[in-house]
């Protein structure tokens, strides 16, 4: 990256004329620690000593919590099984870094030549700990790796680098994300390193390089303007996409499409396999929408295309492209489009043998609106009719959500948007009835309006600000690890604005959270 | 003196390399001379299975009609026949958790806390679940504080926080998340272990020193919660260095298992792969690897399709449609309750010194997320208290039903008491108890 060349004549500006308001009137979530997720850790070992060493990392399992890993990482603890798995995980990486001719760049003139060995702990534990270590952090790696140089059955100056980066990819200091900031009071802003570390994390996923560390210690990144510049350069590079693609993968649970089952007598032609491709297609869209085009993410819900392989063409009826995935127009009479009507989401929120109106009524109000559905009240018996000639659909079936108080006054909110769905079934794919009867998809959702179709959901939600103001959020949330705080209510509302002003260019908005006071300041440690 | 395992304790083929019998580390010649404890002065051991599967039961075919010692195996409990004498059915209880989700409020029974955090359908627990309280008491002599072991992978997506994808937890922010691989457990229980003569393992504990050199000025620059998590952290270090240092097991060690937890033809080897956790744990017990276990069969409010009953549908929708599917939800109850009769007969088979096997001296809990699946409600949970406790718990076992609809907690209680007879109470806020349940105590 060329980092000189992208801030040259930004340097020395002030940033807009709104954003010291909004910085006034910021109190910043509390700063901390947070662990690294399993692909940040991977892609770190990754950027760090290459991809010998990558294919050997092997930390443990994330968590997630509000649907996110990065909040998880923010507070849960660890397992002992855990930190058995990270030194396994470091040693295998240490020794497939050496094999690969991972060295510091002086000479050892022995095998315990000691300040060779420092000078790599020195060197290598900037881009591991992503900032310079204290006198004493180098003290100690280097008397661990001196002790595996020495040993009279090891006794080999490898074996000393090796050990040196088992132990800084054991410590704490590469495990967490630390971000304190720099002072004690309610705001304080990160340092330079942290903030970098911040940027790289959230848009790359992965530990920053020595080029963007360079620029943490070369540049004054209290500009905001400095740290645009920056992350222009980040959102643009290649890692940026794959990055973006697994936060989407999760938001849209689509992560585990291919481990789970159906009806093996109702949908045969669904597998593993197929799950995969519903992903994939999802993912294509998301980034073609906000990637390749960089166009109004409002298109992610009105996009009147897809991308299909053979087996999404069959599906969804299309003709098959000859290998891989194609675009592909959607099929009118489904009344499709975009995500609304991908069999991924469809799919993974209906039961193995039915849909699930509720479930997917549920995702549409969580993933797309970001709204909060209470649980059902205490006592209620979740009996419902089942399927049978009183009941065919599940309108029928779900009537008593609709009629009984106790439930109606949340139900009505959830269930009508998945009923409007109906006409696709437990995979995704296009019916007219259901259980022998003609399915009825007209819907009136209290604050959404009237709708029949995948296509008349995705345009109201399109025209719903809300959608995107719920994007801004759950972007917010995944670039710092928490659920906004009042306290960064603020910050919400301006980047709100500014991607509404932006055509809603998602590159834009990328850029915009990286620069908001909320993103560089942090509060008293949690 | 050398004893060797029951014939049926070589396991079929499950876990491969397993050809010679093994020998025991407990038997009487580590025992004092009264036989009462172990030639060192410590307390003969005593271990804890916390069995869990999700989507509850039908009490109708599960509670016995009699009480007492008079009571009859039923429909869901007929697979316990062959051990019949250790299990006690406590029936009647009420859960009570202060705030409903549905499935979560079921999770708590296991640790007499309300959950906490609650967030539409979000939780965490209120506290640590009594496997970790029993850890507590027997980690110091053992390896491997406790395990945790997971089946079924389809979890619920009904709870986007920790309560039904962890059945152990040891505090709010620190859930025990399972581990679905019987490979996981056997480098939990086995790996790690190095020969006295190799040269990593004084290598390694430099290098986790230093790990822990270096947390020490982090840990003062973070906060209170943050501060535990490292406290977390450098715990794990201590059991890692502790397995290190620790000579391996002086009984011949399984060989890895060959059985993966992975679908096939789409159909989960859920009974296979219980199975084979089951062998995992009877070894570690049988080695004294670690006293304490947690089994997750299924989650809570779980998505598991039971295919290798010929199921096709997920067995927590069939659990709301009593009517058409009564018969699904009774044949995956007894699978499930078979799942455990399998474990509660491993460790029968084993001996465990002086007469005894490692049943005698066990105690064992097994419960689920709610009674019946279709109202959710949490008053008569199933719950099983198994295994003699080395004689604390009551055998022949019995049906006790409350005739009050009593804490379950109070159970918990009397479990915590067996491994530590100074613990006065479980839990916290509503659902705490101070009453051990004397009905199950000897």
């Amino acid at each position: 990256m060329l980092w000189g060349a992208a801030c040259t004549g930004l340097i020395g500006g002030d940033g807009e004329p709104g954003e010291d308001a909004v910085s006034r009137q910021t109190t910043p979530a509390p700063g901390g620690l947070r662990r690294l997720t399993q692909s940040q850790y991977v892609e770190s070992v990754r950027s760090l000593l290459g991809d010998g060493a990558a294919a050997v990392a092997a930390p443990p399992d994330d968590a997630e919590l509000h649907g996110f890993d990065v909040i998880a990482a923010a507070q849960l603890a660890l397992p002992a099984s855990a930190v058995e798995q990270y030194e396994a995980s470091a040693r295998a990486i240490a020794k497939a870094a050496v094999a690969a001719g991972a060295k510091p760049t002086c000479a050892p003139t022995v095998p315990d030549d000691a300040p060779c060995l420092r000078q790599f702990v020195e060197a290598f534990g900037l881009y591991a700990w992503r900032r310079p270590l204290t006198a004493l952090e180098i003290d100690i790696v280097t008397e661990a790796a001196l002790a595996s140089a020495t040993h009279p059955d090891v006794s080999s100056f490898a074996a000393g680098i090796e050990a040196a980066i088992a132990t800084l990819l054991q410590s704490p200091h590469f495990l967490y994300i630390v971000e304190l900031g720099e002072g004690d009071g309610e705001r304080r802003s990160l340092t330079p390193f942290e903030l970098v570390t911040r940027m790289s994390f959230f848009l790359l996923g992965r530990t920053p390089d020595a080029d963007a560390l360079r620029y943490a210690a070369a540049e004054d990144l209290g500009d905001a303007e400095v740290v645009r510049a920056l992350a222009r350069e980040m959102v643009a590079d290649d890692t940026a996409k794959s990055a973006l693609m697994r936060f989407f993968a999760a938001r849209y649970r689509l992560r585990d499409l291919d481990d789970i089952s159906k009806n093996a007598e109702l949908y045969p032609s669904f597998d593993g396999a197929l799950g995969a491709s519903m992903r994939e297609e999802t993912l294509r869209l998301v980034a073609d929408v906000m990637v390749e085009r960089d166009a109004d993410a409002r298109e992610l819900f009105t996009a009147d295309y897809t991308f299909v392989d053979a087996r999404l063409a069959e599906l969804y009826g299309m003709p098959p492209p000859a290998s891989g995935f194609e675009r592909r127009s959607l099929v009118d009479a489904q009344a499709r489009a975009g995500i609304v009507g991908h069999a991924s989401w469809l799919t993974r929120l209906s039961h193995p043998a039915t849909t699930s109106p509720t479930r997917r009524g549920l995702f549409v109000r969580t993933a797309f609106l970001c709204d909060e559905i209470p649980p059902p009240p205490p006592g209620v018996a979740t009996k419902l009719p089942e399927p049978g000639p009183e009941a065919k659909t599940k309108r029928e079936q779900l009537k008593r959500h609709q009629e009984d108080p106790s439930c109606a006054s949340c139900h009505r909110l959830i269930d009508d948007i998945g009923l409007a769905l109906e006409g696709y079934d437990a995979i995704g794919a296009f019916r007219e009835t259901d259980g022998g009867a003609p399915i009825d998809t007209d819907s009136a959702v209290d604050d959404l309006g009237s709708f029949e179709s995948a296509r008349a959901l995705g345009e109201i939600l399109a025209d719903d600000p809300r959608t995107m103001q719920c994007l801004v959020r759950q972007l917010f949330r995944g670039s710092m690890g928490h659920l906004e705080t009042p306290g960064e209510k603020v910050n919400l509302e301006a980047l709100g604005d500014a991607f509404e002003a932006s055509g809603h260019r998602v590159s834009d908005l990328l850029v915009e959270i990286t620069a908001s006071p909320a993103f560089r300041m942090v509060g008293p440690p949690k | 003196m050398t004893l060797t395992l029951d014939r049926r304790t070589v396991l079929r083929g499950m876990l491969g390399g397993v050809g010679a019998a093994l020998s025991l580390p407990l038997l009487e010649a580590m025992l004092d001379d009264s036989g009462e404890a172990l030639a060192d002065g410590s307390e003969l051991p005593q271990r804890f299975v916390m069995f869990f599967f999700g989507n509850g039961n039908i009490p109708s075919r599960w509670n016995p009609s009699g009480q007492g010692a008079d009571w009859e195996l039923t429909e869901e409990l007929a697979p316990l026949a062959n051990v019949k004498d250790y299990c006690s059915i406590l029936s009647g209880f009420q859960n009570r958790c202060s705030s409903l989700i549905t499935h979560h409020e079921g999770m708590t029974v296991f640790n007499g806390y309300s959950f906490v955090q609650n967030n539409g359908l979000f939780s965490k627990s209120g506290g640590p679940t009594i496997d970790q309280l029993i850890a507590d008491v027997t980690a110091e002599a053992t390896t491997v504080p406790s395990i945790q072991v997971g089946v079924s992978r389809r979890l619920s997506v009904m709870d986007s926080g920790t309560t039904l994808h962890n059945l152990s937890h040891r505090g709010t922010e620190q859930p025990l998340p399972p581990q679905f691989e019987p490979a996981q457990i056997y480098n939990t229980l086995f790996g790690s272990f190095t020969p006295k003569d190799d040269a990593s393992g004084p290598l390694r504990i430099h290098v986790l020193d230093a790990v822990r050199e270096t947390t020490n000025d982090l840990r003062k620059r973070v906060g209170q919660a943050d501060r535990e998590r490292l406290d977390a952290h450098l715990e794990g270090v201590s059991v890692l260095e502790k397995k290190i240092k620790a000579l391996p097991p002086v009984c011949t060690r399984p060989g890895a298992p060959t059985q993966t937890n992975v679908d096939v033809g789409g159909v989960e080897p859920i009974g296979a792969v219980s199975d084979v956790m089951s062998d995992l744990i009877t070894y570690a017990f049988a080695c004294d690897v670690t006293r304490v276990a947690s089994f997750m069969l299924s989650g809570g409010a779980a998505e598991t399709v039971y295919g290798e009953l010929g199921q096709n549908g997920a067995h927590h929708e069939n659990t709301h449609n009593p009517g058409s599917a009564l018969e699904k939800i009774n044949e995956v109850v007894t699978f499930n309750v078979a799942r455990f009769a399998y474990l509660l007969e491993r460790l029968q088979a084993t001996p465990d010194g002086d007469g005894t096997n490692l049943l005698d001296n066990s105690a064992l809990m097994l419960s689920s997320d709610c009674s019946e699946g279709w109202s959710h409600s949490v008053f008569d949970q199933p719950i099983i208290v198994a295994g003699g406790a080395r004689g604390q718990l009551v055998h022949p076992g019995i049906h006790y039903r409350s005739p009050n609809g009593e804490n379950p907690s109070d159970i918990l209680l009397a479990l915590l008491r067996c491994f530590d007879a100074s613990a006065t109470s479980v839990g916290g806020g509503a659902p705490m108890s101070s009453t051990p349940l004397s009905a199950i105590l000897v």
